[in-house]
Protein backbone atom coordinates (compact mmCIF):
# COMPACT_ATOMS: atom_id res chain seq x y z
CA UNK A 1 0.00 0.00 0.00
CA UNK A 2 3.00 2.10 0.39
CA UNK A 3 3.48 1.85 -3.29
CA UNK A 4 0.44 3.83 -4.29
CA UNK A 5 0.94 7.69 -3.97
CA UNK A 6 -1.74 9.72 -2.90
CA UNK A 7 -3.25 7.80 -0.37
CA UNK A 8 -3.47 7.85 3.16
CA UNK A 9 -2.50 4.74 5.54
CA UNK A 10 -3.06 4.28 9.05
CA UNK A 11 0.53 3.67 10.77
CA UNK A 12 0.99 1.90 14.61
CA UNK A 13 4.44 3.92 15.86
CA UNK A 14 6.48 1.59 17.75
CA UNK A 15 8.64 3.39 20.51
CA UNK A 16 9.58 7.07 22.49
CA UNK A 17 11.29 8.51 20.01
CA UNK A 18 9.10 10.87 19.03
CA UNK A 19 7.29 11.50 22.26
CA UNK A 20 5.78 13.63 23.65
CA UNK A 21 4.78 14.59 19.87
CA UNK A 22 3.81 10.76 19.34
CA UNK A 23 3.61 7.93 22.30
CA UNK A 24 4.57 4.34 22.29
CA UNK A 25 1.19 2.67 20.50
CA UNK A 26 -0.29 5.41 18.70
CA UNK A 27 -1.58 5.30 15.52
CA UNK A 28 -0.97 8.12 13.08
CA UNK A 29 -1.64 8.41 9.51
CA UNK A 30 0.82 8.89 6.56
CA UNK A 31 0.11 10.71 3.38
CA UNK A 32 1.97 8.25 0.92
CA UNK A 33 4.20 9.85 -1.58
CA UNK A 34 3.29 13.21 -0.68
CA UNK A 35 7.34 14.37 -1.16
CA UNK A 36 6.83 13.35 -4.85
CA UNK A 37 4.81 16.43 -5.57
CA UNK A 38 5.91 18.62 -2.39
CA UNK A 39 9.57 19.22 -0.98
CA UNK A 40 10.55 18.67 2.27
CA UNK A 41 10.05 21.35 4.89
CA UNK A 42 11.96 21.38 8.67
CA UNK A 43 9.29 20.39 10.86
CA UNK A 44 7.36 17.78 9.03
CA UNK A 45 7.00 14.32 10.84
CA UNK A 46 8.20 11.58 7.90
CA UNK A 47 7.77 8.16 7.52
CA UNK A 48 10.83 6.69 5.79
CA UNK A 49 12.89 4.16 5.02
CA UNK A 50 15.47 3.12 7.82
CA UNK A 51 18.75 3.93 5.91
CA UNK A 52 20.77 1.01 7.18
CA UNK A 53 17.70 -1.43 7.77
CA UNK A 54 15.72 -1.15 4.18
CA UNK A 55 13.58 -3.55 6.14
CA UNK A 56 12.68 -0.98 8.52
CA UNK A 57 10.48 2.00 8.23
CA UNK A 58 10.51 4.66 10.82
CA UNK A 59 9.06 8.20 12.04
CA UNK A 60 11.20 10.94 12.87
CA UNK A 61 10.85 15.05 12.19
CA UNK A 62 13.02 16.79 9.80
CA UNK A 63 15.37 19.21 11.19
CA UNK A 64 17.58 20.38 8.70
CA UNK A 65 17.80 20.43 4.75
CA UNK A 66 20.69 19.41 2.93
CA UNK A 67 21.78 20.37 -0.75
CA UNK A 68 20.38 17.50 -3.35
CA UNK A 69 17.36 17.62 -1.05
CA UNK A 70 18.71 15.50 1.36
CA UNK A 71 17.17 15.97 5.10
CA UNK A 72 18.52 15.20 8.55
CA UNK A 73 15.92 13.73 10.36
CA UNK A 74 15.65 13.79 14.42
CA UNK A 75 13.53 11.96 17.21
CA UNK A 76 11.36 14.60 19.46
CA UNK A 77 12.49 12.93 22.32
CA UNK A 78 14.79 15.17 24.22
CA UNK A 79 16.62 12.36 25.66
CA UNK A 80 19.86 11.64 23.26
CA UNK A 81 19.94 7.62 23.72
CA UNK A 82 16.13 7.48 23.32
CA UNK A 83 16.21 8.45 19.76
CA UNK A 84 18.04 6.87 16.59
CA UNK A 85 18.25 9.42 13.62
CA UNK A 86 20.32 11.16 11.76
CA UNK A 87 22.92 11.44 14.41
CA UNK A 88 23.27 7.71 13.94
CA UNK A 89 22.36 6.93 10.47
CA UNK A 90 22.98 10.48 8.63
CA UNK A 91 21.22 12.26 6.06
CA UNK A 92 18.41 10.81 4.35
CA UNK A 93 17.74 11.43 0.57
CA UNK A 94 13.98 12.61 -0.50
CA UNK A 95 13.72 9.33 -1.81
CA UNK A 96 13.57 7.70 1.02
CA UNK A 97 10.57 9.20 2.23
CA UNK A 98 7.76 7.43 1.72
CA UNK A 99 5.28 10.14 3.21
CA UNK A 100 4.35 12.76 5.34
CA UNK A 101 2.38 12.00 8.85
CA UNK A 102 -0.24 13.94 9.70
CA UNK A 103 -0.23 15.16 13.39
CA UNK A 104 -3.27 15.76 15.14
CA UNK A 105 -3.34 17.69 18.59
CA UNK A 106 -3.65 15.32 21.47
CA UNK A 107 -6.75 15.94 23.71
CA UNK B 1 -11.74 8.36 10.99
CA UNK B 2 -11.83 4.47 9.99
CA UNK B 3 -9.75 3.13 6.78
CA UNK B 4 -10.45 0.09 4.90
CA UNK B 5 -6.55 -0.84 5.31
CA UNK B 6 -5.06 -2.64 7.82
CA UNK B 7 -1.96 -0.34 9.24
CA UNK B 8 1.68 -1.06 8.77
CA UNK B 9 3.64 -0.86 11.72
CA UNK B 10 7.22 1.85 11.88
CA UNK B 11 9.20 2.28 14.82
CA UNK B 12 10.44 5.16 16.51
CA UNK B 13 12.75 4.01 19.01
CA UNK B 14 16.37 3.82 19.69
CA UNK B 15 18.55 1.48 17.81
CA UNK B 16 21.90 1.49 20.57
CA UNK B 17 22.95 -1.97 22.52
CA UNK B 18 20.27 -0.71 25.37
CA UNK B 19 17.24 -2.71 26.71
CA UNK B 20 18.56 -4.69 29.26
CA UNK B 21 17.92 -3.18 32.46
CA UNK B 22 17.20 -5.05 36.10
CA UNK B 23 17.26 -3.33 39.45
CA UNK B 24 18.78 -6.53 40.87
CA UNK B 25 22.13 -5.59 40.27
CA UNK B 26 22.20 -2.45 42.31
CA UNK B 27 19.86 -4.45 45.08
CA UNK B 28 22.63 -7.16 45.25
CA UNK B 29 25.43 -4.33 45.86
CA UNK B 30 22.97 -2.84 48.30
CA UNK B 31 23.00 -5.99 50.52
CA UNK B 32 26.70 -6.72 50.28
CA UNK B 33 26.86 -3.31 51.93
CA UNK B 34 24.37 -3.90 54.30
CA UNK B 35 26.06 -6.90 55.32
CA UNK B 36 29.44 -5.29 55.67
CA UNK B 37 28.02 -2.54 57.84
CA UNK B 38 26.79 -5.40 60.02
CA UNK B 39 29.83 -7.19 60.38
CA UNK B 40 32.26 -4.34 60.89
CA UNK B 41 29.96 -2.77 63.64
CA UNK B 42 30.03 -6.30 64.94
CA UNK B 43 33.48 -7.55 65.00
CA UNK B 44 34.81 -7.27 68.20
CA UNK B 45 38.30 -5.41 68.85
CA UNK B 46 40.98 -7.58 70.45
CA UNK B 47 43.53 -7.00 73.43
CA UNK B 48 45.69 -4.47 71.53
CA UNK B 49 48.85 -5.92 72.95
CA UNK B 50 48.40 -8.86 70.98
CA UNK B 51 49.70 -8.45 68.01
CA UNK B 52 48.54 -11.52 65.84
CA UNK B 53 45.09 -10.88 67.05
CA UNK B 54 45.50 -7.53 66.36
CA UNK B 55 46.64 -8.13 62.91
CA UNK B 56 43.60 -10.57 62.22
CA UNK B 57 41.64 -8.33 63.52
CA UNK B 58 42.53 -5.47 61.00
CA UNK B 59 43.24 -7.66 57.90
CA UNK B 60 39.39 -8.81 58.58
CA UNK B 61 38.45 -4.78 59.27
CA UNK B 62 39.98 -3.96 55.91
CA UNK B 63 38.40 -6.73 53.91
CA UNK B 64 35.16 -5.65 55.14
CA UNK B 65 35.45 -2.20 54.57
CA UNK B 66 37.22 -2.64 51.42
CA UNK B 67 34.32 -4.49 50.07
CA UNK B 68 31.77 -2.07 51.76
CA UNK B 69 33.61 0.69 49.71
CA UNK B 70 33.87 -1.31 46.34
CA UNK B 71 30.05 -2.66 46.78
CA UNK B 72 28.54 0.78 47.47
CA UNK B 73 30.37 2.36 44.44
CA UNK B 74 29.20 -0.79 42.46
CA UNK B 75 25.63 -0.19 43.78
CA UNK B 76 25.62 3.76 42.50
CA UNK B 77 27.18 2.55 39.20
CA UNK B 78 23.96 0.26 38.88
CA UNK B 79 21.70 3.16 39.89
CA UNK B 80 23.21 5.81 37.35
CA UNK B 81 23.09 3.22 34.53
CA UNK B 82 19.30 3.04 35.30
CA UNK B 83 18.88 6.61 35.61
CA UNK B 84 20.62 7.94 32.59
CA UNK B 85 19.93 5.05 29.85
CA UNK B 86 16.30 3.32 31.06
CA UNK B 87 14.04 6.03 32.58
CA UNK B 88 13.01 8.40 29.68
CA UNK B 89 11.89 12.06 29.74
CA UNK B 90 8.10 10.82 29.27
CA UNK B 91 8.60 8.65 32.87
CA UNK B 92 8.25 12.04 34.61
CA UNK B 93 4.80 12.43 33.72
CA UNK B 94 4.25 9.29 36.08
CA UNK B 95 7.18 9.69 38.11
CA UNK B 96 7.45 13.67 38.59
CA UNK B 97 10.10 12.81 41.77
CA UNK B 98 12.46 10.72 39.55
CA UNK B 99 15.51 12.89 39.98
CA UNK B 100 15.14 12.94 43.42
CA UNK B 101 14.79 8.93 44.05
CA UNK B 102 17.83 9.01 42.37
CA UNK B 103 20.00 11.51 43.51
CA UNK B 104 19.05 10.54 47.23
CA UNK B 105 19.71 7.11 46.20
CA UNK B 106 23.04 7.99 44.85
CA UNK B 107 24.28 9.98 48.29
CA UNK B 108 23.04 7.11 50.37
CA UNK B 109 25.68 4.87 48.57
CA UNK B 110 28.22 7.88 49.42
CA UNK B 111 27.02 8.01 53.18
CA UNK B 112 28.08 4.18 52.74
CA UNK B 113 31.41 4.61 51.78
CA UNK B 114 32.67 7.24 54.19
CA UNK B 115 30.31 6.01 57.61
CA UNK B 116 29.48 2.68 58.94
CA UNK B 117 25.70 3.50 59.82
CA UNK B 118 23.53 1.08 59.78
CA UNK B 119 20.94 3.65 59.36
CA UNK B 120 22.20 4.71 56.09
CA UNK B 121 22.95 1.02 55.08
CA UNK B 122 18.95 0.24 55.79
CA UNK B 123 18.01 3.90 54.25
CA UNK B 124 20.16 2.69 51.10
CA UNK B 125 18.21 -0.65 50.74
CA UNK B 126 15.09 1.09 50.96
CA UNK B 127 15.84 3.26 48.23
CA UNK B 128 16.50 0.22 45.78
CA UNK B 129 13.25 -0.96 46.65
CA UNK B 130 11.51 1.99 45.73
CA UNK B 131 13.12 2.36 42.64
CA UNK B 132 12.55 -1.81 42.23
CA UNK B 133 9.44 -0.65 42.30
CA UNK B 134 9.01 2.29 39.55
CA UNK B 135 11.49 0.46 37.42
CA UNK B 136 8.83 -2.56 37.14
CA UNK B 137 5.92 -0.26 37.30
CA UNK B 138 7.13 1.72 34.38
CA UNK B 139 7.88 -1.25 32.48
CA UNK B 140 3.95 -2.40 33.19
CA UNK B 141 4.86 -5.68 34.83
CA UNK B 142 4.14 -6.60 38.70
CA UNK B 143 8.08 -8.08 40.05
CA UNK B 144 8.01 -8.67 43.81
CA UNK B 145 11.19 -7.24 45.87
CA UNK B 146 12.99 -10.01 46.98
CA UNK B 147 15.99 -9.94 49.68
CA UNK B 148 18.82 -12.35 48.72
CA UNK B 149 20.32 -12.19 52.29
Amino acid sequence: MLDTPNQTCPIIVNGDSMWPTICDGDQVVCEVGYYESTKPRVGDVVLCIHPLKPSVRVIKRISQIHSGARVFLKGDNPDPIATTDSHAFGLVAREQLLGRILISPKS
Amino acid sequence: MTYSIEPIEAEAHCDGPCGVYDPASARIAAEAVQSMTTKMLALECPDTTNSASMAAYLNTMGRYATIKEDEAQKCKDELLILWSDFFKPNHLDSIPNLHDIFWNAAKLCSACKVEVSSAHAQELIDACEEIHNIFWAAKGLEVPWIRAS
